[in-house]
C-alpha cells in the first residue's frame, strides 16, 4: 500500500503511464533574429497511472498545467521530457508512422463545441475523418456514411442529420458530433478538455451521462480535465489536483474530496459553490490571498507557498514531493494534514 | 414519488428534438440567402452578365467586320459622324463604327481582368497558406519576398517592364498584373491562414492524426479563402482599369489588337471634335469596372456572418 | 401581475420591473426575448436572476440598463420603475444622466470592457472628471480611494497599471472600482464571476456583498449558476425561454421549489458531497426563440406535463406561499416533493 509512487504503482495492467512529464515554453524576443529570453514551466514532473476502464481527472485552474498535460498525451505538442507511455509502448521511441497508428488508440475531446468544429464541413464529413485518415480503422462490411450514422445514433444525434452543417445544431448537440469524431478510432483512452465547461447547466448532466455511458459500453478509460471539481466528482476514480504546472495532491476521488490534506486543495474544495443557501451560508471556506504566480517565473520550493496559509520557511526553500498520506492518496506538502467536511454537508445529508 | 419525477431518461434521449429544423445550409449557403435579397447584388450581376455576353459572343452583337478597314468595314468618308442609326456611337477618325469597336474591345478588356484576377489569386493563395501555415522561416523568407514586391509601384513598374519586354498580344499587361498583384492576395491569405490554423478544429484534425497537407488543404484553405474572393472580385475591377491605363500609354495592346483602353487612347485626338469616340468605350470601362466593384462588395456582405443582424 | 412584492416593506421599491416584454426583429422573424418579468428590489437587497442562455436574464438587465440595441430590439409592454421613476421611454439624454450614477453595471468580461490603451488609474478617474467634473488631482486622489475600497493591494502604485498587466480577479475589481465610483443605487452584475477560478470566484462575490452593505446599494446578480448566489442572494428569479418560471426567498426556493424547470435545474448539478453516477438530468433543448412552443414553454422538457400544459396559454405567475411564486399548473404538487438529491448508496 505505502508506495511511494504516485497511483497504483507500477503495476502491469495501466493503460496509461505517465511519467515525469515536463514541458517548457521559450520566451522569445525579436523581430527577425529571435533569442530565448525566458521560459515558461508549464507542466513540471508530472507522473501518474490510468488503468483500463478508469478515469483520472486532472483538476486545477487556469494555468496550472491541466490542458497542456492533455495536449501531450494526445502528441499535440512534443514533452521537453518525461514519457508517456501508452498500453506498454512508449511514444518518444515511436516512428512517425507507428506514432501515427498509435494516435488511434487515444482522443481527445475539446472543450469549445463552437471552434472545433470545422463550420464548412457537414457532420458526416466531420465524423467521417477519422476513417480518411486511417482507412483501416473503419468498421468490417460498413461504408463510410454508415459508420458515421451508427456513430451518430450513438451520441444521441439523429442520423438523418449527417448533411448538415455545424451551425446548425446547438451547443449540446456539438459537442456530441465532437464525442462521436472522438469515438469513431475506437480508442482505448480519451482525454476530454473541459468536455462540457461551455454548455448550459441543464445540457452538463446530459453530456456527463454520455461520456458516462460511453465508458462502460466501450470500455473506454478518460483522462478527464476539468476546472469543476463537482463534475470531476461525478464521472472519477481518481483525482489528480495541479498547481503551477506540478500535481499538488492525488488520490482516489472519495477520499481526496473527503480528506483532502493539501492546503491548496483544501483551498479550492471549500470554494466550491454550493447549491444550498443554508449549506453555503455555514460551512468554513479558506480564502486564498494574492493572485497565482506568473509560470515564466514561478517561485521557489512549494509553487504554492505565496498564497498557502501554511507556510514555514522551508516551503520556499524546498520542494515537498508526493509522499503518502493514507495508502495510495499522496499529497505534496512539508505539512500535509486532512481537512474534513469542506465539500459541504458532509454526512449530515 | 420523487423518482418518478426525475425519470432519468437515457442518454440518446437527447437532442433528437429542438434546435435549428431548417434545412441544411452551408456558410456560402446562407451567403447566396442574403444576396438574393440585395438589390446591389442583382444590379451589377445584370451588367456583369452582359457584358460577359459581350465579350464572349460579341459576333451576336455586332460584325467583325465593321472593325477592321481591309475588312471594308469602315468608310473613311464617314469619318468622325455623330451617332445615327447607322452608327449607333458614331464613327471614328478612319469612319470606323464606334459600336462594333466597343463590343469587339470588350473581349480584351474583360480577359486581361479574369485573367489577372484568377492567377493573382491563384499565385497569392499559394504562396500566403504555405507562409501563414509553417510560420517560421519559411514564413520570414515569404514574407520578405512579399515586401518587396508591394514596394513596387504598380504603374510605375508596369511601365518599366512593359517597356522593357514585349509579350504578344494581351498577355504582357497580364503579366504586368500578375507580378506586381499577387502580393496583396498573399499578405491577405497568410493573415486568414494563421488565423484558421489556430482553431481548435484544426487541433482536433491535428489530434486524429491528419497530415499537414490534409489540414493545410481541407481544413486551414477553405476557412481562409472566403476574404481572398472578395478582393479578386474587386480587383478584377481594378485590373480592366489598369489594363486601359497602359493601353492608353501605348504600352498595352498593340495593332491590330484593341480594348476599350486603345479605344480611348485613341479618342485623345479628336476628343473635342467628336466627344463619343471617347465617352462611349470610358463609359463601358467605368460602368464595368462599377460593377465588378459593387458585386465584390455584396459578395463580401454575404460572406460575413457578423453583419447579419 | 404587479402584486409580485419582494421585500415585504410597504415603501416605494428602489427598483421596479413590471410585466416586461422585449422583442427582437430578426432576419428569420421576431425572438420575443423577454415575455412578461417583474421584481422588485429593494436598497440593501440582493436579487438574483437566473436563467440558462436564450432565457432574457442579460437582455433583462440591458433592458434596465437602457443599452438594448434599437433596432432591432424594442421594448413592446411593461415598465422600469427607478424610485417611481418610469425608465421606459426616457430619451437618451436623460437615460445618460441615470447610467453609471444611478444604475451601474458589470460584465463577464472584464478585460474587453476595459481600456487596453489606457491605465486603469485613468479609466476610473475618468469617471470623476465626466460625471462630477473634478478636477485632475481630485479625480485621482478619488480614483486611487475607489481601488482601495474594492481591495486593489498597492492601488497608488497600481494607478498606472494597464488592464493586461492585472490577473482576471484583478480586473474584475476595477471594473467594479468603476462601477461604484459614482455611487449608483442599483449595482447589475452580469455573469460577474463565470470566467474566473472558483478561489477568485468567491472573492469577488465576497466583495460585491460587502459594497453592497456599504453603500446601502440594491445589487442584482444575472447568473446561469445556482451555486454562485446561493448565499448571496435573498431573493431569487428564475426564467426560461423569456419567462419567469419561479420567484421569492432563496432558501424557500432550493429547499422547495414549485416549478419542475428549477427542480430539474437544481437536482442536475453536480453533487460535490457525493459521487450519485448517472446525473438525473433535464431532457431535450431549450427552445428556439423563434418558435417558442405553445402553451407552457417548458413543455416539450417536463417529465409532468400534461394535456393542459400544451393546450392552455402559458400559466400565470401564482402565489405559492408568500412571497415564493410559480408559473406552473402543478406549483403546489411539485413544491410538496421538496428535491431530490441524490445521495451515495
Amino acid at each position: 500500500m505505502a508506495s511511494t509512487e504516485p497511483s497504483r504503482a507500477e503495476s502491469s495492467g495501466s493503460i496509461l503511464r505517465v511519467r515525469d512529464l515536463v514541458k517548457n515554453y521559450p520566451i522569445m524576443r525579436g523581430v527577425v533574429f529571435k533569442k530565448q529570453v525566458g521560459t515558461v514551466s508549464a507542466v513540471d514532473g508530472v507522473s501518474f497511472d490510468l488503468a483500463p476502464g478508469q478515469t483520472l481527472a486532472l483538476v486545477g485552474e487556469s494555468g496550472c498545467g491541466k490542458s497542456t498535460v492533455g495536449r501531450l498525451l494526445v502528441g499535440l505538442e512534443r514533452p521537453t521530457s518525461g514519457s508517456v507511455v501508452v498500453d506498454g509502448v512508449d511514444l518518444a521511441t515511436l516512428s512517425p508512422k507507428q506514432l501515427l497508428e498509435k494516435r488511434r488508440d487515444i482522443q481527445i475531446i475539446l472543450q469549445d463545441p463552437y471552434t472545433s468544429l470545422d463550420p464548412r464541413m457537414t457532420v458526416s464529413s466531420i465524423i467521417g475523418e477519422p476513417f480518411e485518415i486511417h482507412p483501416k480503422s473503419l468498421p468490417q462490411g460498413r461504408t463510410k456514411r454508415q459508420a458515421v450514422a451508427e456513430l451518430m445514433d450513438r451520441v444521441g444525434l439523429n442520423p438523418e442529420f449527417l448533411s448538415r452543417y455545424p451551425h446548425q445544431f446547438s451547443g449540446g448537440q456539438r459537442q456530441r458530433i465532437g464525442i462521436a469524431r472522438a469515438l469513431a478510432l475506437r480508442p482505448k483512452i480519451i482525454v476530454a478538455d473541459e468536455p462540457v465547461s461551455a454548455l448550459d447547466v441543464s445540457i452538463q448532466a446530459q453530456v456527463m451521462n454520455l461520456l458516462m455511458d460511453l465508458r462502460d459500453d466501450f470500455g473506454l478509460s478518460y483522462v478527464f480535465i476539468s476546472h469543476d471539481v463537482s463534475v470531476v466528482r461525478q464521472i472519477a476514480d481518481e483525482i489528480a489536483v495541479m498547481y503551477l504546472g506540478r500535481v499538488a495532491e492525488l488520490g482516489s476521488a472519495d477520499q481526496l474530496i473527503a480528506r483532502p490534506n493539501h492546503p491548496y486543495t483544501q483551498a479550492l474544495l471549500s470554494a466550491v459553490p454550493l447549491p444550498d443557501p443554508i449549506v453555503q451560508r455555514t460551512r468554513e471556506r479558506i480564502t486564498l490571498g494574492g493572485d497565482l504566480p506568473s509560470p515564466a517565473d514561478p517561485p521557489a520550493g512549494c509553487r504554492f507557498h505565496t498564497r498557502c496559509f501554511k507556510a514555514q520557511a522551508i516551503c520556499a526553500a524546498e520542494q515537498p514531493v508526493l509522499r503518502p498520506v493514507d495508502g495510495a492518496h499522496v499529497a505534496a506538502c512539508h505539512f500535509p494534514e486532512p481537512m474534513y467536511d469542506l465539500a459541504g454537508g458532509g454526512s449530515a445529508r | 414519488m420523487s423518482e418518478s419525477l426525475s425519470r432519468p431518461a437515457p442518454a440518446v434521449e437527447a437532442a433528437l428534438e429542438g434546435g435549428d429544423t431548417s434545412a441544411p445550409r452551408s456558410q456560402l449557403g446562407d451567403a447566396w440567402h442574403d444576396l438574393r435579397h440585395s438589390a446591389l447584388f442583382w444590379v451589377s450581376a445584370v451588367i456583369i452578365g452582359a457584358v460577359l455576353a459581350i465579350a464572349a459572343f460579341p459576333n451576336a452583337f455586332a460584325d467583325a467586320a465593321k472593325t477592321s478597314a481591309l475588312t471594308g468595314g469602315c468608310d473613311f468618308a464617314d469619318f468622325l459622324q455623330s451617332p445615327s442609326e447607322a452608327h449607333w456611337f458614331g464613327t471614328d477618325q478612319l469612319g470606323c463604327d464606334i459600336y462594333s469597336f466597343t463590343i469587339f474591345g470588350a473581349r480584351p478588356s474583360i480577359a486581361v481582368g479574369l485573367i489577372a484576377a484568377l492567377l493573382t489569386t491563384v499565385l497569392g493563395t499559394v504562396v500566403g497558406v504555405i507562409s501563414g501555415y509553417y510560420g517560421g522561416i519559411v514564413d520570414s523568407l515569404l514574407s520578405r519576398l512579399v515586401d518587396i514586391f508591394f514596394g513596387l509601384p504598380l504603374l510605375l513598374g508596369g511601365i518599366v517592364i512593359l517597356s522593357a519586354l514585349t509579350f504578344p498580344s494581351i498577355w504582357g499587361v497580364v503579366f504586368v498584373l500578375v507580378i506586381l498583384g499577387w502580393v496583396s492576395a498573399a499578405r491577405l491569405v497568410r493573415g486568414t491562414t494563421i488565423e484558421a490554423k489556430n482553431q481548435d478544429f484544426v487541433l482536433a484534425a491535428r489530434a486524429l492524426g491528419a497530415t499537414n497537407s490534409r489540414i493545410m488543404w481541407r481544413h486551414v484553405l477553405p476557412n481562409a479563402v472566403g476574404p481572398s474572393i472578395v478582393v479578386a472580385v474587386i480587383s478584377l475591377g481594378g485590373y480592366i482599369g489598369a489594363e486601359a491605363t497602359f493601353s492608353y500609354l501605348g504600352l498595352g495592346l498593340k495593332d491590330p489588337d484593341f480594348s476599350w483602353g486603345t479605344m480611348i487612347a485613341a479618342a485623345q485626338s479628336s476628343f473635342f471634335q467628336a466627344p463619343w469616340t471617347l465617352l462611349f468605350p470610358a463609359g463601358f470601362l467605368t460602368v464595368t469596372v462599377l460593377a465588378v466593384i459593387l458585386m465584390g462588395e455584396a459578395v463580401r456582405d454575404g460572406l460575413d456572418p457578423k453583419s447579419r443582424a | 401581475m404587479s402584486s409580485l412584492v419582494a421585500g415585504s416593506g410597504s415603501t416605494v421599491p428602489l427598483l421596479a420591473v413590471d410585466d416586461l416584454h422585449v422583442e427582437f426583429a430578426t432576419r428569420d422573424g421576431l425572438v420575443r426575448a423577454v415575455n412578461g418579468v417583474s421584481f422588485e428590489l429593494r436598497a440593501g437587497e440582493t436579487i438574483a436572476i437566473l436563467g440558462e442562455s436564450g432565457s432574457g436574464k442579460s437582455v433583462t438587465a440591458q433592458a434596465i440598463m437602457g443599452i438594448l440595441p434599437t433596432p432591432p430590439a424594442r421594448i413592446t409592454a411593461g415598465s422600469i420603475r427607478l424610485e417611481g421613476r418610469e425608465l421606459v421611454g426616457l430619451r437618451e439624454r436623460d437615460y445618460r444622466g441615470v447610467r453609471g450614477r444611478q444604475i451601474a453595471m458589470i460584465f463577464q468580461d472584464a478585460l474587453s470592457s476595459l481600456n487596453p490603451v489606457t491605465c486603469v488609474g485613468e479609466q476610473i478617474a475618468e469617471m470623476f472628471r465626466i460625471h462630477d467634473g473634478a478636477g485632475h488631482g481630485a479625480a485621482k486622489a478619488a480614483a486611487i480611494e475607489v481601488m482601495e475600497r474594492v481591495r486593489i493591494p498597492g492601488a497608488a502604485r497600481r494607478y498606472g497599471d494597464y488592464p493586461h498587466q492585472f490577473s482576471g480577479g484583478m480586473r474584475q475589481r476595477i471594473m467594479i472600482a468603476m462601477m461604484i465610483a459614482l455611487k449608483p443605487q442599483v449595482l447589475i452584475a452580469d455573469e460577474p464571476t463565470t470566467a474566473l477560478d472558483v478561489t477568485v470566484q468567491s472573492q469577488i462575490m465576497d466583495l460585491l456583498a460587502e459594497l453592497k452593505t456599504e453603500h446601502n446599494m440594491g445589487l442584482i446578480l444575472i447568473t446561469h449558476d445556482l451555486g454562485v448566489v446561493a448565499d448571496v442572494a435573498q431573493h431569487i428569479t428564475v426564467m426560461y425561454a423569456g419567462r419567469t418560471m419561479e420567484q421569492g426567498p432563496v432558501d424557500d426556493i432550493y429547499s422547495r421549489p414549485a416549478n419542475p424547470y428549477t427542480r430539474g435545474l437544481l437536482e442536475s448539478i453536480p453533487n460535490l458531497e457525493a459521487k450519485t453516477g448517472r446525473l438525473p438530468a433535464i431532457q431535450g433543448l431549450p427552445p428556439n426563440l423563434l418558435r417558442i412552443p405553445p402553451g407552457c414553454p417548458y413543455n416539450p422538457r417536463c417529465p409532468l406535463a400534461q394535456e393542459i400544459c400544451t393546450h392552455e396559454p402559458a400559466p400565470a405567475l401564482l402565489q405559492v406561499e408568500g412571497s415564493h411564486h410559480s408559473a406552473c399548473h402543478f406549483a403546489q404538487e411539485v413544491r410538496s416533493y421538496g428535491i431530490h438529491r441524490a445521495v451515495q448508496g
